[in-house]
Parts: structure tokens; sequence; C-alpha cells
């Protein structure tokens, strides 16, 4: 009787876990072995840290960590959701960014006093890096996030395709590394983790349907005139791969300079493709400019960088080399016509000992009483 | 006549002939106090300028003060020998050796001070290897150096004829020395070329030394002014430093003449009328020194703007102001009443006055370099330096030297020049333009 | 007699122009070669590397500054800074209409430095980018420039070992000053050795407000690890100034205004 009983509880528990109304049957426990599928949705992700009934494809809770991640993509926004069990960071690492490099994209969240801060990091190894402060961009389209009971939950977007090459990029059909990390405990993103994800985890990104692949495009910038001072407009067009023009699009401006991209402005496409920015450089030089169109469901994005060289009159270096060498001139013939007085006045003294020697030598009887013979005869 | 001149000519060499015992005495106790200042050295050199007080704020000290000092009253070798020989002033005579090896002894310890201040003595030769023509430092190291072969020249060449004397008379005195005295006179003879070489030489140096004089402590000054300090970035600061050296040079040669006169019973050259003559000297000095002083604060004063008002407000009542209106009043003022009054001008006010000039004027040197460094410059509060042992053992070891040098230097080389002083007697004053008492001979 | 006489003094004088002007050549050759040395500096270590940087600048935002002294402990780390001194220091400011903030002041790096201007031995040199650098290999510590900087921002080593072993001697450079003698001044270098790669100075990382800000002037864009802001622009808003603009010094360190004031 007993065991009956406990086999009918089994089999209701099991219907209960499988039954369509069930939340958790709405994702579909989607790992075999290591792989998280990731699936194509008609629509994207609504950021706001609650996860609601067909938001996402797949979802997957790693044993080693116990976090809870959900994905899926439309057009080339990645949807991703983690849920910790701690109240400190979490981290998502995706795969090597270069292939066979230990260079890998992370993205970090944490929260604290119910603000959330995202970071977009490439590291290089140990090194951690923000993409902002090695010349990237942060790439984070959006991100949200709420509590749920001990720990917390943030959901966010990332480009499939980002323009920047410090993140991962990733391509409907591929398969690529990922891993996870949190802390228990400490929201600061620069202590250690508690805990990490120890096996080889995997993400492949399902086909994307024909009639919603997002096109390619391509903006480009004819190199501009500049003069340093002056103001110049920088132009950008944004075509298809056919070359068709795309209307209405923002286009985005960027000075590239050592510590990340400088945002000059945006434009927005006119009919024939072609977005406008105005911009006064200051110094003369070679610079490189950087045009980003962001992408959106339906296109692809695309950059290009191109070298541009800004004419004007460079300041002449202040030629104070004459002043000086004036100076220096003057001084060293002034010091030098005193040492030259000196050597004068040793030369009369060595004249007055030769004297003096002559005059000895020629009256030896009064050898050493010279002057006193002199003196004494007065 | 000749008798008179032979019994002079001896009082004047017996300090040299014979060395008494309190004179070896006096050397020792000297000695020792060099010897403890080269211990304090010692430990610097060991353990670093942590030793002395001076720190990030107040990064000069003690020894930049006795550097200027030193370096300050140097200047009077040039203004006895050559300003009073070109005004033919006759009086000159028995205090111009007096006055030239004050400027070369203070000179060798004056230079020195600025090598003990250094982080890195081993490396003074990185002054010559790179030096900077830009920088003020390499101005005082040739203008320094210059006037230090300068003076060295010109106080040998009015030693010359002195040392024939001594050459010649002094019988008693060892082989060695004989043998110095007698390399060193350069077979002088009194012969008419040599006369003549000598003049020439000794008309070539002192027009030379006046502006390589006034050079000197012009670009000490510009160590100063040079900077963009309160109390230092002042246009008047060369002259000024000029003024104070020649001031606080008057003063220690009153001092010198005083305690020579005193311990080498010279009474019968250094007369009250020398005296009186630097007194009015180091009177007019005294008044050019208040003048620039008035200078130099009404104008701050005045205007009284930023920085320049916490330091002012320091020195004239707050931690500073004990030691300023020392210095103005005690330095200036009342030196001034010494001078000018005939009751008070005798000989002991003189020197009362001297002493009280030279003694202010080396405080003048401290308050220049310290008051400006301890000024904040950024948002916090003052910085205080009292110096430590180190740094008074080496002062005091600079000061002991100094007259340690100038001690022996008087023993060994008459200190009131014999030929230039025996031959006004016979001479009326002015009418004297031969040199050399070989001259009267046949 | 008067002939002899004025020949002889001819003669004289002759000779005297003679050697003086020999001394002068020597001197002026002398001259040459200082003359050569200033407007080379041939030593290879002070030209800059080629193609990073031409005008280095910092921008502090006094209204995100709270005075939490991050960035001196950050420096402090990379540098290995001897005890009692502060590369950047932060000071506490009430102006006169009651008002306090906080000013953080790393060396200025003045492109009319003072101290450039008097070190008699050269130890202390602006490089091309602008940095003003300390040579520890021949620094004598006659502390001119100490004296001569009207911020306060360098720094004497007082004591500490007089002589580095090789492996400390391999470490340093006046790029890196890591590793400290005694008897010689250092201070804030921009970290010229991160800027060399690239790579924001320790102060600029490490502030959790954000407020200093490093870039090229040349590129008018400065960053502090978040965002890049446009040198010329935040100035114009924000009224930026530098610090002691009067005297002259042209400092490279801009300061954002704090709100209200």
């Amino acid at each position: 009787m007993k065991g009956r009983a406990a086999w009918i509880v089994l089999l209701l528990l099991a219907g209960f876990f499988v039954a369509p109304p069930s939340p958790v049957a709405m994702t579909a426990a989607a790992t075999h072995g290591d792989v998280l599928e990731v699936g194509f949705m008609d629509m994207p992700t609504r950021v706001d840290g609650v996860l609601e009934a067909g938001e996402y494809a797949h979802n997957h809770t790693d044993p080693d960590t116990g976090i809870a991640i959900h994905v899926q993509y439309s057009g080339n926004t990645l949807g991703i959701s983690l849920e910790t069990p701690g109240v400190g960071w979490v981290a998502l690492s995706l795969g090597a960014v270069l292939v066979g490099s230990n260079v890998t994209d992370v993205l970090v969240f944490s929260l604290e006093n119910g603000t959330l801060r995202s970071l977009d990091e490439v590291d290089h190894g140990w090194e951690r890096h923000l993409d902002v402060a090695v010349g990237g961009t942060d790439d984070i389209i959006a991100a949200a996030a709420a509590t749920t009971g001990a720990g917390w939950r943030v959901e966010f977007q990332v480009p499939l395709d980002s323009a920047d090459d410090n993140d991962h990029h990733f391509l409907p059909n591929g398969t690529y590394p990922f891993s996870l990390a949190y802390n228990a405990t400490s929201p600061d993103p620069s202590t250690p983790d508690t805990a990490h994800s120890m096996t080889d985890l995997l993400l492949h990104v399902g086909p994307a349907p024909e009639i919603y692949r997002a096109e390619r495009t391509a903006v480009r910038i004819p190199p501009p005139k500049l003069v340093a001072g002056q103001k110049s407009t920088l132009a950008g067009i944004l075509t298809n791969t056919t070359g068709t023009p795309i209307p209405d699009q923002p286009v985005e401006f960027y000075l590239k300079t050592t510590f990340g991209l400088l945002y000059l402005g945006l434009g927005r496409t006119n009919s024939l493709g072609k977005a406008g920015v105005v911009y006064e450089p200051k110094s003369p030089g070679t610079w490189t400019l950087y045009v980003a169109f962001r992408g959106t469901g339906r296109y692809f994005p695309s950059n290009e960088t191109v070298e541009v060289t800004v004419l004007g009159a460079l300041e002449p270096e202040a030629s104070w080399l004459s002043t000086t060498l004036g100076i220096t001139a003057v001084v060293f013939l002034v010091v030098g016509g005193v040492w030259g007085a000196y050597a004068f006045v040793l030369s009369q003294l060595l004249g007055i000992r030769r004297t003096g020697r002559r005059l000895v030598t020629r009256q030896p009887s009064q050898e050493g009483e010279g002057g006193e013979k002199h003196r004494r005869q007065e | 006549m000749a008798s008179d001149r032979d019994l002079g000519t001896d009082a004047l060499l017996a300090p040299v002939a014979r060395w008494t015992p309190r004179f070896f005495v006096f050397i020792a106790a000297l000695a020792a106090v060099v010897g403890w200042g080269a211990y304090a050295y010692g430990v610097q050199l060991q353990h670093g300028l942590v030793v002395t007080a001076m720190r990030d704020t107040v990064s000069w000290g003690l020894y930049i003060s006795n550097f200027v000092f030193f370096i300050g009253i140097s200047h009077v070798g040039a203004l006895m020998s050559a300003i009073l020989r070109l005004t033919k002033a006759e009086w000159r005579r028995p205090i111009t050796r007096m006055a030239e090896a004050i400027t070369v002894c203070s000179l060798f310890v004056g230079a020195s001070m600025p090598i003990i201040d250094l982080g890195r003595p081993d490396r003074l030769l990185n002054v010559i290897l790179y030096g900077r023509i830009q920088s003020a430092i390499l101005w005082d190291f040739l203008s320094i150096g210059t006037y230090l072969v300068g003076s060295l020249l010109f106080f040998y060449l009015f030693l010359i004829p002195d040392l024939a004397i001594l050459r010649d008379r002094l019988t008693s005195i060892g082989r060695l020395r004989r043998w110095i005295y007698r390399k060193l006179a350069l077979g002088w003879s009194g012969a008419a070329d040599q006369r003549r070489r000598l003049e020439r030489s000794i008309g070539i140096m002192t027009i030379l030394i006046l502006p390589i004089a006034i050079s000197v402590h012009t670009v000490v000054s510009w160590i100063f002014a040079m900077t963009l300090r309160v109390g230092w970035n002042s246009t008047i600061f060369g002259p000024y430093f000029v003024a104070g050296a020649l001031f606080s040079g008057v003063a220690s040669v009153l001092m010198a003449m005083a305690l020579f006169a005193h311990f080498y019973k010279l009474e019968r050259w250094i007369t009250p009328l020398h005296f009186r003559h630097l007194a009015y000297l180091l009177l007019v000095l005294d008044l050019v020194y208040i003048y620039f002083t008035l200078n130099e604060y009404l104008t701050v004063s005045y205007k009284s703007e930023g920085t320049e008002a916490d330091l002012l407000a320091s020195l004239y009542g707050g931690s500073y102001a004990s030691l300023f209106w020392t210095i103005q009043l005690g330095g200036l003022v009342i030196p001034a009443f010494l001078l000018a009054s005939r009751r008070t001008r005798t000989t002991l006010g003189i020197v009362v006055a001297a002493t009280l000039v030279n003694v202010t004027m080396w405080l003048k040197r401290y308050l220049i370099v310290v008051s400006t460094l301890a000024t904040p410059q950024m948002p916090t509060g003052w910085a205080s330096y009292w110096p430590t042992w180190v740094e008074w053992s080496i002062t005091a070891a600079a000061f002991a030297g100094f007259v340690l040098l100038f001690s022996l230097l008087s023993r060994v080389v008459p200190i009131v020049s014999v030929w230039e002083t025996l031959e006004t007697p016979e001479t009326p004053p002015g009418a004297a333009t031969e040199h050399a008492p070989e001259e009267v001979a046949a | 007699m008067d002939d002899d006489d004025g020949r002889l003094r001819r003669r004289q004088f002759l000779t005297l122009a003679a050697k003086g002007a020999g001394i002068a050549a020597l001197g002026l050759l002398g001259g040459k070669v200082f003359v050569e040395r200033l407007a080379g500096l041939p030593d290879d270590a002070r030209v800059k590397p080629a193609g990073l940087g031409q005008a280095w600048v910092m921008m502090i935002d006094l209204d995100r500054c709270d005075g939490c002294g991050v960035c001196t402990t950050a420096c402090r780390a990379e540098h290995n800074v001897p005890e009692g001194q502060e590369w950047i220091k932060v000071y506490e400011i009430t102006d006169p209409e009651g008002t306090s903030y906080f000013l953080p002041r790393p060396c200025m790096h003045c492109e009319n430095a003072p101290c450039v201007a008097v070190c008699p031995v050269g130890a202390t040199y602006t490089r091309r980018d602008g940095l003003v650098l300390v040579d520890q290999n021949r620094c004598i510590g006659c502390r001119y420039c100490m004296a001569a900087c009207p911020y306060n921002a360098r720094y004497f080593n007082w004591e500490g070992p007089l002589e580095l072993t090789p492996e400390e001697q391999a470490l340093y450079s006046p790029e890196a000053p890591v590793v400290h003698r005694r008897g010689t001044v250092e201070k804030c270098v921009f970290c010229a050795h991160r800027a060399d790669r690239g790579v924001l100075p320790a102060c600029v990382e490490a502030c959790p407000m954000k407020a200093i800000f490093f870039g090229d002037a040349a590129e008018d864009a400065v960053s502090n690890g978040k965002e890049v802001w446009r040198l010329s622009e935040a100035l114009k808003e924000r009224g930026g100034f530098r610090f002691k603009e009067d005297l002259g010094t042209k400092p490279r360190v801009f300061y954002l205004p704090p709100e209200g004031s």
C-alpha cells in the first residue's frame, strides 16, 4: 500500500513539472550535454528584470554555481537573463574573442542599494580592462535587475555582432564557449568570485528563419577635407549590400583617440542614405574617424574606419634657442675675458720671477739678500 | 728713520715670527669645533638629510643661509682694496689685507655650504658634465669660481713685496717656511720692471675685481629671485643683496680690526682714525640698506596681494615677528644711531655696532630663506623649521673654520700690509704713488 | 723712452687681448656644447616613444571628487611611493563664500615649468609629449626645483637606500619611478609608463567617482575609464580653470569647478 502511494505521488509530481502551464516547462531545459541552445524568437526580450511567459527560448542552471541562465536572440539582439543565488556580483564570460587567445569578453553585473552596475569588459588572462579603457565601447544595450528571494536577477541585451573588436561576435549556427561566475556576498566587481562554472559550457546559436534574417549593411564615409579650427560636415552613407540606400537610421560618428572613442555626434540618414554631423577639429595631423551604425532587428550593424588628414599651420616651435644662444655667448665671452685677464696677470708674475732670478744670478754676492741690501742703502 | 721703520716692521712681523702658546690653544679649540662639525657631516652622509630639520616644505635651511652670509661678507675685499684704491683713500692701507683675507676665507667656507646641503654630493661632477647655463646655480658656480680665483690672485699680488720682506727679515723661523716664502716671493727685489709688472697687474685686477664681486652676490640673489615664491619674487634682489653684502662685509672688517689691534698689539697702525672712517662707511651702507629694505617691504605691503599678505602678516606680527623686528631694530636702527652720534662713535661703540650688524645680517639671511619656504603655497598650514644638532654643529664648524683659516693666515703673512703702510710716514698722504720701499734706495 | 713705453704697453695689451680671445673662443666652444645639449637633449632615454600622445592633459571634475583619497592610495601602490610622499594629494578648500570642496593635486606638468628651468644638471626635463620627468640617475639633490615649484608637487627622499641593487636598477626608468634612492627628487609622472602603452594612469582608473580624466589635448579627448569627453567642450561648458593660472606656469591639469560656484 505504502509503496504504491509513493509512486502515485512521484508521478503527480513529475506531471506537475512537465505540464504546460508550469513556468518551468515554458522554457525547455535545452542542454544536451553541455550545450545551451540559443533559439531565435520573433520578439526581443523586455528588459525589466522579470521573466515573462514566452520571453526566453531556452534556459540552463549551472550545477557548479547555481546560476540560472535564460537566453534567446531576435534579429541581432541577444537577450540573456542571469539569476544568481547570492547578493554579490554575477558575470558571464563569453569565449575567446580571438580564436586561440586567452582574451575573453566578460559582462559583469552588480546590484548595490538598488543601483545596477553593468560593465562590458575584455579580459586578457588575469588583466581586466573595461572596453572603454582600451579603445572599445560599452555595448550593453539595456539591463535591468530585480531581487528574487535570497538572490537577484539581471536581464540584459547585447548585440549578436557589435562593432567593437573587444566583444564576442556571434553568428547563427555557431557554437561558442562561455562560463559563469558570481560572488555570494560582495557587489564590488574587483573582489574574486566565490564560485564559477567548472565544466566547458557551450552556446549554440540556432539558425535564423529566412524571412527574419537581418540585412547586411555597409556604412562608409568618404574622406572629408578638414582644416584645424574650421567647421566642416562629416558625411556617412548607409546602404545595404546591393547599394540601395537605407533612410531614416541613426549613424554615429566617433574619433578614435588613445583612450577610447570620442563621440562626435549622431546623424539620421536621409532618403539618399546620407547622415551628417558638424565637426571642428582642434589640431592638425592624421586622425582616425570611425562611423558606426548600431543595427536594428532588421539590419546588421556596420562600421567603417577612415584616416583623415587635418590641415593647418602647425604652431612654430618657439625659437628660444637664439636668446639662449645669445646669453650663452655673452656669458662665455665675459667669463672668457676675465680668465684671459687672469692669464695675463699670471704672465706678469712669471715675468717678475724671471727678473728676480736674473738679478740673483747677476749679483751672486747678494744672493738671497738683494732686497735687503737695497733697502738698507737708503 | 730707518730704526723707526725697522721697529715698525718688527712689530708688524712679530705675529708671523712668533706663535704664542695662547695662539696654539686658540687654534686647538677652533679645530675641535671644526672636527665636531666634520663628525656631524659624517652622520649626515651616513643617514641622509633626514638628520636635519629640513622637510618637503622648508627644503632649505641653515646651510643655504650660511652660504648666502659667507658669500656676502666676501665682498669686503673688493670694496676695501678696489674701490678705496680707485678713490685714492690712503687710510685704507693698514686694513686692505685684512679685508682681502676675509674675502678669501669666507669664499672657501661659503662655497662649501651648498655642497654640504646637497642630497648627492657624490654627483657633484654632474654640474660640470651636464651643467645647464639657464640655471642660477650654474651662474653661481661660474661667478664664485671666478671671484675666488680673482681674490686669490688679488691677495697674492699685494702680498709679494711683503713676502720678500719675510724672506729677508725672518731668520728665526724654520727652513721650510723660509723656503716657501722665498719661492712665493718670486725673487722680488724691487727692480723697476718688476714694479712695473706688479703695478700693471694690480691695476688690471683692481678694475676687474669690482664687476666680478658685484656679479657674485647678484647671481646668488638670483637663485631666489628667479623663483615664483612670495618674498623672493622681487626685482630688487640684486642690488639689495649686494648692498647687504657690503654692509656685513664692512662690519666684519671692523670686528677683525678690533681683534687684531688688541691681540697682535697693532694699535699704532689700526688707529681710531681707521675706525672712524669705516664707521662712516658703515653708516652710509646702513642708510642705503634701510632704503632698500623700505623699498622692498613698503611696496609689497601697500598692495598686499594674496599669499604675500600671509607672509607679511607673519613677519610683522606672526611667528617670524620677533626675528624680523630684531633684525630691523637691532641691525639697522640701533647701529645707525650708534654710528651717527659723536658721543657713541667711540671705538667701542663702533665695534658694538659692527657686531650687532653682523649678527643680525646672519639672522636676516636665515629669515629670507626660511620664512618664504614656510609660507604655505597650497591650502595647508604653516610649516615649521627648527634646526637639529647636525645643522647647528656644521654651522658652528663653518664659523670656527672661517676664524681658523683667518687666524692661520694672519700668522703666516703680516695682517697689516708692511710695504703699503710703512712708506706712509715717509711720504705725505696722497703724494706717494710708488709702492715699493726699495724705491728710496739707490 | 716714451716710444719704448708705448710699444711695451701696446704689446702688453695685444698679449692680453690675444689671450682673452683665446679663452673666449674655448669658452664659446664649451658654450656650443651646452647649446647642443639644450637643443637636442640627445640622451635617447628622453625622446618620447613615437606615435603615442602629443600633449597629455588631465581634467579633474571637482563636482565629483569626494575627497576619498583612493587616487593617492592607487598611485602609492603603483609606484611604491615612500612614506610621507603624496604624488597626488587631495586638499580641502573652503572658498570665501563658504562652500568647501576637494581638490586633488597631481604634478601639473607645466608647459612653462619653473622646476625644469632651474635644475642645474638637467635632471628634470620636459619630454616632447609634455610630461615633466625626473632622472634619478642624474639628480644631485640640490632641491632648487622644490623651491621653484609653486604647487609643492615635488618630494625629496630624505632617507632610504643610497644606491639600488642591479635588479632594482633594471626596474627603474624616469617614466616608471618604482624604486627610490636617497638624496633625489621625484613626483607624479602622469604614469608615463602606462600612457606609453595606451593605458590610463592609476589614479584615473582607481577613482570610484570617475572624477579624473586623462587624454591627449591634440585629440581634444579625455577619458576617465568610462566616458570619453570632448576636452574643449567640457572646459567651455563648465568654466574649466587651471590652478594658479596667474603665475604663468601653464599647467596641464584642468579643473571643472563644483556646482554652484
